[in-house]
């Protein structure tokens, strides 16, 4: 049955207001010393760097630590397990000192140098999907540990970029102990995070919960509360029914549930412009990924030009044919904006574009686009209302676009998948062309972006990949000293 | 270079674009203070939650 905003936001509305389950309580500790976190979502639920992408971050960065830290206020970087780190041989060789004393978890000794070279070289093995493996494999020549507090990276070409994948975000090189690790195995060692974070990895269920007891005289921050426990909750409203009960102290609300929670006198804690939201059109790919499709309207055929002019419009159709400030007003509760934006490009980078506003809302335009592509009467979409670590309103954002676009003759088809599933597809590219509306977190520079998510190299498509890799090379190779952050 | 495949990307329309946004996290009287790293959309640094 087919319905229109106003219905579908009212639905939204009512599902906020619905009972949800508990949740649960722990053990002998006071609640006053207890801090619970419901997250939205995580990504594949694996603790370990060369397995890793951000959408773990939520869930393990409090028993990790990595080798650099940010300011948390200008995004800077600062010393983390590394005290100091610097380039020499024209950007070929990074040596990174490292802190001293610091301690894995359940006495498995002091971090070393050989912690760092373990972790990082994990990257190299065939089957690690990690975000930052395919950079490893790709320059990365050898490690090199003089002393326990020095490593030494060789690399096979210049490489400006080598910091930002060692940092607290958006890098994931977590550093894993390798004695444990070898001592029990991977899958096992999976299950019962070991590292050097500033929360003790105790217990936990897959999918469920996991439960942290904080470390006294932690080098970062000896954390207030004596226990911390994150759980997966994916439901809005479940959330927000723990957080009016007491028993969750941290939830993301949005929409009605964000005025709900006002309402309700709880406080709200605000990151501004955190995310910009799009939907990837899948297809978009190489022709040796599943996931390429040359006859479909948006992606065309990479060896045509018409073909490829023609999929642009109705790109640009189904970009006019969503009401972006709708989205804005009642989903986001006005706490965004249509402009400016970018593909990970953010304000404060270099080069900046203040005219990079979104496309307006302009269906009777978008429906001429269609007919001049030759798509008068549409065709058909698969869509995924899947919630994303950094879109937990995604189902919501994705039913706006949908009936957006049904209003256009395209016909929709929602075929739901959680994201741990999706996740591992997209990664390989075999998604069946499903779109999705993702969000993006900042990164140092767009292009350490777009070398990981519009890259055919890279371990994700998040947008396109194939069109630009000689663009990416390009400026990627280009070594000039950047102003960066840090 | 890097704003001329801004530009690239911007003009070919890849996806869909919605829009940027701040996110918000609802807290309960337990929190008194929480400093989570600017821009980035995820829960962070619970070790600075007091």
């Amino acid at each position: 049955m087919a319905i229109n905003r106003r219905t579908f936001l009212k639905r939204a509305s009512a599902a906020a207001a619905m009972g949800a389950p508990l949740v649960a309580s722990s053990r002998a500790i006071a609640a006053s010393d207890r801090l619970v976190v419901a997250v939205g979502q995580w990504g594949i639920e694996t603790p370990f760097a060369w397995r890793s992408s951000q959408s773990e971050k939520t869930l393990w960065d409090c028993a990790y630590d990595p080798l650099i830290m940010r300011d948390p206020k200008t995004f800077e970087y600062r010393p983390g397990l590394a005290t100091e780190w610097k380039p020499s041989n024209e950007l070929k060789t990074w040596t990174f000192k490292l802190r001293s004393g610091v301690q894995f978890h359940e006495g498995f000794g002091e971090m070393t140098a050989e912690d760092v070279k373990f972790t990082v070289e994990q990257n190299l093995k065939p089957d690690s999907q990690g975000g930052s493996a395919p950079f490893f494999r790709m320059h990365l020549e050898r490690i090199e540990t003089p002393d326990k507090h020095t490593v030494v990276m060789h690399f096979k070409n210049k490489v400006w970029e080598v910091p930002s994948n060692f940092t607290q975000f958006v890098g994931y090189q977590n550093i894993t102990s390798k004695k444990y690790v070898e001592s029990v195995g991977e899958d096992k060692a999976a299950l019962h995070p070991i590292g050097t974070g500033p929360f003790r990895h105790v217990e936990g269920k897959q999918g469920d919960y996991h439960r942290f007891e904080a470390v006294a005289n932690h080098w970062r921050k000896t954390p207030a509360f004596k226990e911390l426990v994150i759980r997966r909750i994916p439901d809005p409203a479940t959330r927000l029914s723990g957080l009016r009960a007491g028993e969750i102290d941290i939830g993301n609300v949005f929409g009605d549930y964000l005025d709900q929670a006002k309402k309700a006198g709880l406080r709200i804690h605000e990151t501004a412009n955190a995310a910009c939201h799009w939907m990837v059109l899948q297809g978009q790919t190489t022709p040796d990924r599943e996931d390429y499709c040359p006859s479909c309207p948006w992606a065309g055929d990479p060896k045509d030009p018409k073909s490829q002019e023609n999929a642009r419009k109705v790109r640009l159709a189904l970009n006019l044919a969503v009401n972006k400030k709708t989205i804005v007003n009642a989903l986001w509760k006005g706490l965004g904006s249509d402009a400016p934006f970018m593909y990970w490009y953010y304000p404060f980078h270099k080069g900046f574009n203040k005219d990079w506003k979104v496309p307006p809302y302009d269906p009777e335009r978008a429906k001429k686009l269609l007919a001049e592509a030759g798509h008068a009467g549409g065709f058909e979409v698969r869509v995924n209302p899947l919630v994303m670590t950094y879109a937990l309103d995604g189902p919501d954002m994705v039913e706006a676009v949908s009936l957006d676009w049904e209003k256009i003759g395209i016909k929709v088809r929602r075929v739901p998948e959680a994201f741990s599933n999706f996740l591992p597809k997209n990664r390989a590219r075999k998604t069946n062309k499903t779109h999705w509306v993702y969000g993006s977190p900042p990164f140092d520079e767009p292009v350490l972006a777009w070398q990981r998510c519009i890259y055919s190299k890279g371990p994700f498509n998040l947008l396109a990949d194939g069109p630009y890799d000689e663009d990416v090379d390009t400026i990627s190779r280009d070594s000039t000293p950047r102003s960066g952050r840090g | 270079m890097t704003q001329g495949l801004g530009q690239k990307l911007y003009d070919d329309c890849r996806g869909v674009m919605l829009g940027m946004r701040s996110l918000t996290w609802a807290v309960s009287k337990k929190v008194n203070a929480w400093q989570t790293l600017v821009y980035v959309p995820l829960e962070n640094n619970y070790e600075y939650v007091s």
